[in-house]
């Protein structure tokens, strides 16, 4: 396989992070548009810890999904307060807060007589981890798909046993599940974390990848594909998310067609999938069905 | 203690023009319901054909005006039609996110008709600075106030005494009650937008003059300047709308002159994270009020 | 004059009306009884176009209204007085009084000659007219949804459940003005679950039980007891 169809396969691994980060927290009945924030908080802090603490790979990705975690469920606890819009406007919030405290984030330290670190505005280059362990774009692309796996995986699991149950009902009717005896508020705090914690993992391994990365790429269009993407694929499964990254990144920017119109075509899609389907493509109704299919 | 006012005198100019954005929000909101991040970008459309028409075809300010009015109300339209008036009464959020899709489309035509990163638009030419004691005045930020006055002027005499006022206040007062009065809803959100649209494009044609310019980043920062007034002002109040882009303005100002430009950008989505958090109900705090009668 | 068949309208996969045809005479209180959650309100919200009725018609004086945008229907002649009262909370006695006039005419002077007569009628809501409706007290404001109604000049007036959450000398306040309304030839559709007081005013009723009308009669037969029994408890009696 040649490194541009690599590339662009890893891309579509490493958005389908962001876009279970958001549809979590969709499923859980909020609209975030902030996602991105722990995607930066992720690639930073794994940035960080191998470039410039000179720590192994596994340890910075630990620290990475800490890091998000952590983030996440701090800013939840205030913001789960909030209604529907206000905890959007709020998640949008941060994310410009985040942006925009790491143009000003300096932290560089002489590593084999190179500065290295994060400059601010100037952005953060070097994080060559991958490449100076010898670690070839194929085989991080396994990696990479490793790692998006045991998420789903997580998720999947949960879907059988009760955590997913427990996260929907809370998202259809937050009053109805406290009455159910459930922890209304406890619920959205945790997988705001975990949503966090996922977004995080997906952009360490960008940032390890990318080897260079700036504030300005966290930006708010980035949030904003990511909730879009579990839109049009469909909230009925964890494949919807992937579903909607396959149609971005796979279909529109592979097609040569679209190039250069690749935002309205994509604008057009979300603008009319919400007027007619309004739970995505792979909605719970269709999900049923296929469940209901495959049992026969 | 000088520097302090005169950042206050400088903040009220641009903190009017915030008025006038967050203005345009909460009519929409108080309306529907319902958010329109596209705002900015329809607004940006506006400007746009102003300096596309600047640069080729006229110099007549009043051309240039009347073009940046048609291209906001133009998007303002699509956006209302295609985020708003074809989703469900109920699905609020899902309207939200359909209008930040069309920023997508706005943004990427934008790109596509304008590649440069910035364009010439008529400007106010060579003013001289007013003296008043130890303070400057610009006579760009005197012009910014009066044409505010100006609108608000106009908002509140439509408000307060014509038909379209007194239903654009019943409807953001009660939906419901609106419907069985029999006020024709869909016709009201149209006007309203459209309504909306006008003070943008104002506000719009009014920065881009005090600018000289424009550059693709508009859309992005006139949302973000209305939505944090807005959020001040508590999100359904006009008066408050107006109050916050005046403080946003002037703490802009201030932040600015003592810590510099990235401090600034951080002090304003800080303060949005945090007037979000801590006052839901903006800083007038008090019942959800449209306009008193 | 307003003559309802077979509506069927339901909540998404809930039927809250299963074919219910009325008629409603023309100068006279037609009354709706029932108990609870027999879809006494969702028939009010279909017939004034609020919610869509699944199919069946309506027709007013022989044209069919079903279908058409609410506004629409009030321009037609049909006004509403919701449960609930539904004021404007925030917007003066006044300004809830001309929001309810702008479907009949946009003239100044037309419009503050009905505002005369209804607070003719209303003299209490003079008394208020510049304050906010939402500090009104219920049987007030209740006054004020009927006033509001009044000013577009209906043919049909429409009203639902007007003695919820009103104190019982309210409630008859409220019915002697209906009654009056009554009296002056008004084409009034009530619907009630106090059955009671909507009895001596009626001039004929219907019964609605699970979104099916199950009975029709005048008052003064002698199934009233029965009637009544089944209205407020949705009681059969095993006959």
């Amino acid at each position: 396989m040649d490194v541009y169809t690599i590339t662009v396969l890893a891309n579509i691994a490493l958005f389908s992070f962001l876009a279970i980060s958001a549809w979590l927290l969709l499923l859980v009945g909020e609209i975030s548009f902030g996602q991105q924030a722990y995607f930066a908080i992720g690639a930073y802090t794994g940035g960080v810890s191998t470039a410039v603490l000179q720590l192994p790979f596994g340890i910075a990705l630990l620290m990475a999904i800490a890091a998000g975690g952590l983030f996440a469920g701090l800013v939840a606890i205030p913001a789960m307060r909030l209604s529907g819009l206000h905890f959007s406007i709020a998640s949008l919030a941060f994310a410009e807060l985040v942006r925009s405290v790491l143009n000003v984030f300096q932290y560089q330290r002489w590593v084999d007589g190179y500065l290295t670190g994060p400059d601010g505005v100037n952005g953060f280059r070097d994080i060559r981890w991958i490449y100076d362990a010898g670690i070839d774009p194929g085989t991080y692309f396994l990696m990479i798909l490793g790692c998006l796996s045991v998420v789903m995986l997580g998720v999947l699991i949960a879907s059988y046993g009760h955590g997913m149950t427990i996260v929907r009902s809370v998202g259809e009717n937050r009053r109805l599940a406290a009455a159910q005896g459930m922890n209304a508020t406890r619920v959205r705090i945790i997988t705001a974390s975990v949503a966090g914690a996922i977004a995080a993992l997906g952009g360490t391994l960008y940032a390890h990848m990318a080897t260079y990365i700036e504030p300005a790429q966290f930006g708010l269009m980035i949030g904003v594909h990511s909730l879009a993407y579990g839109l049009i694929g469909g909230m009925g499964t964890v494949f919807g998310p992937l579903l909607g990254v396959l149609i971005d990144i796979g279909a529109l920017e592979t097609l040569r067609i679209f190039s250069g119109y690749r935002m309205i075509v994509f604008g057009g899609l979300v603008v009319l999938v919400l007027i007619m389907r309004p739970r995505g493509i792979l909605d719970e109704a269709t999900v049923a069905k296929v469940q209901r299919w495959l049992r026969g | 203690m000088i520097d302090f006012i005169q950042n206050i005198i400088d903040g009220i100019a641009l903190g009017s023009a915030y008025a006038l954005l967050a203005l345009g929000f909460t009519l929409i909101f108080g309306v529907m319901g319902r958010l329109n991040i596209a705002y900015g970008p329809c607004i940006m459309i506006g400007v746009f054909a102003g300096a596309g028409v600047y640069s080729d075809l006229t110099q007549s300010i009043v051309l240039i005006f009347i073009t940046t009015l048609a291209g906001t109300i133009l998007a303002s339209a699509y956006v209302e039609r295609v985020s708003f008036a074809a989703i469900r009464a109920d699905a609020a959020l899902a309207s939200m996110v359909s209008t930040f899709a069309v920023w997508m489309q706005l943004e990427e035509i934008v790109a596509h008709l304008f590649p440069a990163r910035t364009y010439a638009f008529k400007d106010l030419g060579h003013l001289s600075l007013i003296e008043v004691g130890p303070f400057f005045l610009r006579q760009e930020s005197l012009f910014m106030l009066l044409v505010t006055l100006a609108v608000l002027l106009g908002l509140a005499l439509l408000l307060g005494r014509s038909h379209f006022g007194l239903e654009l206040r019943a409807l953001t007062d009660s939906r419901r009650a609106a419907i069985i009065s029999g006020i024709n809803v869909r016709r009201i959100i149209f006007l309203t937008f459209l309504l909306a649209a006008v003070i943008g494009g104002v506000a719009g044609f009014m920065i881009a003059m005090s600018d000289g310019q424009v550059t693709p980043k508009f859309g992005l920062w006139t949302t973000m300047k209305g939505l944090v007034a807005m959020v001040i002002g508590g999100l359904v109040s006009l008066r408050g709308a107006v109050l916050g882009g005046m403080l946003l303005g002037i703490i802009e100002a201030q932040a600015q002159w003592y810590f510099g430009a990235s401090v600034r950008e951080i002090l304003v989505y800080a303060i949005l994270f945090v007037a979000l958090i801590l006052l839901p109900r903006g800083i007038l705090g008090g019942p959800r009020t449209l306009w008193r009668s | 004059m307003l003559e309802i068949q077979n509506i069927t309208a339901s909540y998404g996969k809930i039927n809250a009306l299963n074919g219910v045809s009325l008629k409603i005479e023309e100068g006279g209180l037609t009354c709706l009884l029932g108990p609870n959650g027999a879809g006494k309100t969702t028939l009010i919200w279909t017939i004034s176009g609020i919610m869509r009725a699944n199919s069946g018609s309506i027709k007013l004086n022989g044209k069919p209204i079903l279908g058409m945008a609410s506004h629409k229907i009030v321009a037609e002649g049909i006004a509403t007085v919701p449960e609930n009262r539904l004021v404007f909370p925030e917007m003066s006695v006044e300004d809830n009084l001309i929001a309810g006039a702008f479907i009949r005419n946009k003239d100044k002077h037309a419009v503050s000659l009905d505002m005369e007569n209804v607070l003719e009628r209303f003299p209490r809501l003079r008394e208020r007219l510049k304050q906010e409706a939402g500090t009104l007290s219920g049987g007030e404001q209740q006054m004020l949804a009927v006033a509001r109604a009044l000013m577009a000049g209906p043919k049909v007036l429409l009203m639902d459940e007007p003695s919820t959450g009103l104190a019982p000398i309210i409630v008859e306040e409220i019915f002697e003005i209906i009654g009056r309304l009554r009296d002056e030839g008004r084409t009034i559709f009530l619907v009630e679950q106090n059955a009671n007081m909507a009895m001596k005013y009626a001039d004929a009723f219907y019964l609605l039980e699970q979104g099916q009308v199950t009975y029709k009669g005048h008052p003064g037969e002698d199934h009233n007891a029965e009637l009544l029994s089944r209205a407020y408890l949705g009681v059969r009696k095993a006959s």
